[in-house]
């Protein structure tokens, strides 16, 4: 019941931030100087040209009508034009790029795998490894190990995504020969392809995020360690090992998710320098190019679902944290 | 050192100890200061023999050195030798001993109960994982026991640690506890493998004393049921002659005296031991409350000191403060209609445990609190009802003392800054002005002027306070607040501390709310009292009647439940009071 009634107030939060994003959203492309009728009307453009071209995207409503529009696609879908030629654009309609003549949403359902597979291998391992090196770090602390292991990480931190994708291309795609360089095979076609193209993506965006897991994972790790009631374990006598990983992990997990899944939602946005670095049409180059194209409805678009898959992320935070953390699951935290 | 009185083997035998901090700061390892000098004691099967000392006294350092629990940077040096009697092997020498011998000794042969129950329990398991993870510490993993044998010998220590309902304590987290039954449950773990000794590490501090009184009936259980010998640290000289059989003193790292505990109680051998003992405030000692100037305690109207009085520098009329609940969980009342009156120039001590919602009417006579109903009246002027400007009028004529001066003063700025700055804000005096004062109020508070250029971290705990106070009467206010002032200090600090609070409070003639829940401060220093239970005022008079002659109670088992310094008298308390909960 009281799962219920948590679950139920995130969930209307989540529409509500969703919401107040889109119109945001509208509010600033309106302001902006681009207009897609312009664009669409080519040149000589003649003001009854470019008022027909207008009545066919709907853009000579106000904004908040356009925003309406917006939301009320999304759920029934949309048509364009009038008299003679529509164009239907089916629930849910995110809007649709005349430049590219197809609704947004089946852009992004187009660029969204090439995204997720990117960012999702590439947070498992980068979690995977700052957290082991964080553990190690802070279990051998003051060691070499723990120093090297710091080094690194800051190195991590400080290095740019481009120059370090383009160093790993240069070194194991060209000179070493290893893997491919570029480009993105779907997962159904062949597994082993897809995993082939994506290591070195993966392992570019992991080096970097790592460094920052690592230095987390050591700092909470210090803490535990030296807290009273991993004293109290080792005052049983349990081992070492069980320890570090019964008591003070599950303790330093709880910071490490939450900024995890803001991370991989972020993330899950666009890996925007690391896919035009390994030329892979993810959601970052969509959302690049429609920049480039001032195509609006892609932008709003993108930036809509971005945002929502940010949104998600944070409700599956709170959802985990409460499995984590016995404190929150009570609706109160200790002092 | 021999005993005299006890001829058996020792357990623990513990010769010549010495802990160094190897922090890296010193020179040469030798150069920096020892925790533990040079120590050497015994402990003995089935005796209770007590470490006690104040704090850096290295007691602590000296129990944890026994189970290999030091930080890494420590250097241990001298000797700590294991006897378990029957054991084939001989004693086992745990000063330089491998990781797997210190283990192999931690839980099984000597375990811990710690001194924050709340932070020594891992807050994401149950109490029942935890316990049962104990049983099964030095267990290959074929020979652990089954999950419902674990399960069902949990449930058996934990009703032996006086737990009512030991199924709900198991499945419980740590949070959802009290500090009283989560140390119980901590002495249950303490005794899951069944070891000879407990180290206990002042168990009973972060405790009520109600609370304290059955856990130190659990400890004593032990002794005299199980034989368990029990290493205590404290530095509560009560909880000493409840308890102990022997015991240790030791000071800046050494040992001043060893002896039985009447013995050491009666007949203290040095000077260091009969200073500590005379520092211990105690109920009914010379200069109580009732020697003070009663009649500038006669502003309020009779003994039960109802508001309303002319005059009177805070008078709380019908006050209630509630906290309201959240997702589920009920309001709670702080202060439940309490009715409070202070008169000029007098100190109202307010005695209470910890949830009695005494540091909320503190909060409310200082003005950081707005009542949920009711008045609050200070020099006269209703604190809800004044604008703006007169409000701060107010607050400039009351002072605040804290109860941790470590964390109440700015570690950045010099302890002249930080007593100059109320003088800043509500004066318009000069910088030389300001200067001249800040060491008039040191001297006030009996520190020299050359502490005005100091930072708080070059301070003793008792410095710090006094800092506190001069920065309290900084403005001369008409009333003062102090929350439990000295409860974070030494008792030989506390002393001091409070007699420079009482010679203070006579020169400076301020009111005051002096909260405690240390019944013998406040008659140290109060002329009346209140006692407080859950939120509200039960029963309040003069502080001799009070405490000598209760009439609520619960101020009855307050007064009863505070352990005395003197192991006689306090055997025939327990007597007594055990008489009484047999009747009731």
């Amino acid at each position: 019941m009281r799962v219920a009634r948590f679950l139920g107030t995130r969930l209307a939060s989540v529409v509500f931030v969703l919401l107040v994003v889109s119109l945001l959203t509208y509010a600033v492309f309106v302001v902006l100087p681009a207009d897609p009728a312009q664009l669409a009307c080519g040149k000589p453009c003649t003001p009854e040209r470019l008022e027909t071209a207008r009545a066919f995207m709907q853009l000579d409503k106000s904004w908040v009508e356009q925003w309406w529009d917006f939301l009320h696609g999304v759920f029934a879908g949309r048509t364009f034009g009038g008299s003679g030629a529509t164009i239907t654009c089916p629930a849910p309609c995110l809007g649709y790029s005349f430049r590219l003549n197809t609704p947004v949403t089946e852009l992004i359902l187009n660029r969204f795998p090439v995204t997720a597979s990117i960012a999702i291998g590439a947070a498992v391992l980068w979690l995977l490894a700052g957290v082991a090196g964080g553990v190690v770090a802070a279990v051998r602390r003051g060691t070499a190990l723990d120093r090297s292991l710091m080094v690194g990480a800051i190195t991590g931190v400080s290095a740019p995504s481009y120059l370090v994708g383009l160093l790993g291309i240069l070194l194991f795609g060209f000179t070493l020969d290893m893997v491919p360089v570029s480009g993105y095979v779907p997962l159904r076609e062949s597994p082993v392809d897809w995993a082939w193209h994506l290591v070195l993506p993966w392992v570019v965006l992991a080096l970097l995020n790592a460094a920052i897991y690592t230095r987390l994972t050591r700092a909470q790790m210090l803490d535990a360690l030296g807290s009273e009631y991993v004293r109290t374990a080792r005052a049983k006598g349990i081992t070492e090992g069980r320890v570090v990983t019964r008591h003070a992990l599950r303790n330093v997990m709880i910071p490490v998710v939450t900024i995890f899944a803001l991370d991989l939602g972020a993330l899950l946005g666009g890996a925007v320098i690391t896919e035009k670095v390994f030329s892979m049409a993810g959601l970052g180059a969509l959302l690049i190019d429609a920049v480039g194209n001032t195509d609006v409805p892609v932008l709003v678009g993108v930036t809509v679902f971005t945002a929502a898959i940010v949104v998600v992320a944070n409700l599956l935070v709170d959802v985990v944290y409460t499995l984590l953390d016995p404190r929150v699951r009570q609706g109160r935290v200790a002092r | 050192m021999t005993d005299p009185v006890f001829d058996g083997q020792p357990l623990l035998t513990v010769e010549g100890l010495s802990v160094v901090f190897d922090d890296g700061r010193a020179p040469v390892a030798d150069a920096a200061p020892r925790a533990v000098d040079g120590a050497s004691w015994a402990l003995r099967p089935g005796r209770v023999t007590a470490l006690v000392g104040e704090s850096g006294s290295g007691k602590s350092v000296s129990a944890m050195a026994v189970l290999g629990l030091l930080p890494r940077t420590a250097r241990v040096g001298g000797s700590i030798r294991l006897a378990v009697p029957g054991a084939p092997a001989g004693p086992t020498e745990l000063v330089g001993a491998g990781p797997d011998t210190v283990r192999g000794v931690r839980g099984a042969v000597v375990s811990l109960v710690s001194q924050e129950p709340m932070g020594a329990w891992n807050p994401v398991l149950t109490v029942g994982d935890q316990v049962a993870e104990a049983l099964n510490a030095h267990r290959a993993r074929r020979e652990r026991l089954p999950r419902r044998a674990a399960v069902e010998r949990v449930l058996e220590l934990l009703g032996d640690a006086g737990l009512p309902d030991p199924a709900r304590v198991a499945s419980s987290y740590p949070h959802q506890l009290s500090g009283g039954q989560l140390q119980r449950a901590m002495i249950a773990m303490a005794l899951a493998q069944d070891p000879v000794a407990v180290v206990a590490d002042e168990p009973t501090t972060a405790l009520d004393v109600t609370v304290q009184a059955g856990i130190l009936d659990l400890l004593r259980r032990l002794r005299d049921e199980r034989g368990t010998a029990v290493l205590l640290i404290t530095h509560d000289m009560g909880v000493v002659a409840d308890l102990a059989d022997d015991v240790v003193v030791m000071r800046a790292g050494r040992v001043v005296e060893h002896a039985p505990v009447r013995e050491l109680f009666a007949a203290p051998r040095e000077e260091y031991t009969r200073a500590l003992l005379d520092a211990v405030p105690h109920l009914g000692q010379d200069g109580s409350g009732a020697d003070r100037a009663p009649a500038e305690a006669a502003g309020a109207d009779g003994a039960d000191g109802a508001p309303g009085a002319d005059g009177a520098a805070v008078v709380l009329d019908h006050v209630s403060v509630v906290y309201p609940g959240h997702r589920g969980t009920a309001p709670v009342r702080a202060a439940d209609d309490v009715q409070l009156a202070i008169a000029p120039g007098e100190v109202l001590g307010l005695v209470g445990e910890s949830g009695s919602g005494k540091s909320t009417l503190g909060q409310v006579v200082s003005g950081l609190l707005t009542p949920t109903s009711g008045r609050v009246l200070v020099g006269g002027v209703d604190l809800a009802r004044a604008g703006r400007a007169e409000r701060a009028e107010r607050r400039r004529h009351t002072g605040i003392v804290f109860q941790d001066p470590a964390s109440t003063l700015n570690p950045r700025w010099t302890v002249g800054r930080s007593i100059a700055e109320p003088l800043m804000l509500h004066t318009d005096l000069d910088l030389d002005a300001r200067r001249a004062r800040v060491l008039e109020l040191l001297e006030l508070v009996r520190l020299g002027p050359e502490h005005a250029v100091r930072f708080p971290h070059e301070l003793s705990g008792g410095q710090r306070q006094r800092v506190a106070i001069a920065r309290a009467v900084a403005l001369a206010p008409r009333v003062l607040v102090a929350d439990e002032p000295t409860s974070a200090l030494d008792v030989s600090v506390q002393a001091h501390v409070l007699e420079v609070f009482r010679d203070l409070q006579e020169r400076l003639g301020f009111a005051c709310l002096f909260v405690s829940h240390n019944l013998a401060v406040v008659e140290r220093v109060a002329d009346r009292v209140a006692v407080m239970q859950a939120g509200r005022i039960v029963e309040q008079g003069p502080t001799a009647q009070v405490l000598q002659a209760p009439r609520h109670a619960y101020t009855r088992a307050l007064v009863a439940a505070a352990p005395v310094a003197d192991p006689d008298r306090q055997a025939a308390r327990r007597t007594a009071r055990a008489a009484a909960e047999q009747v009731a």
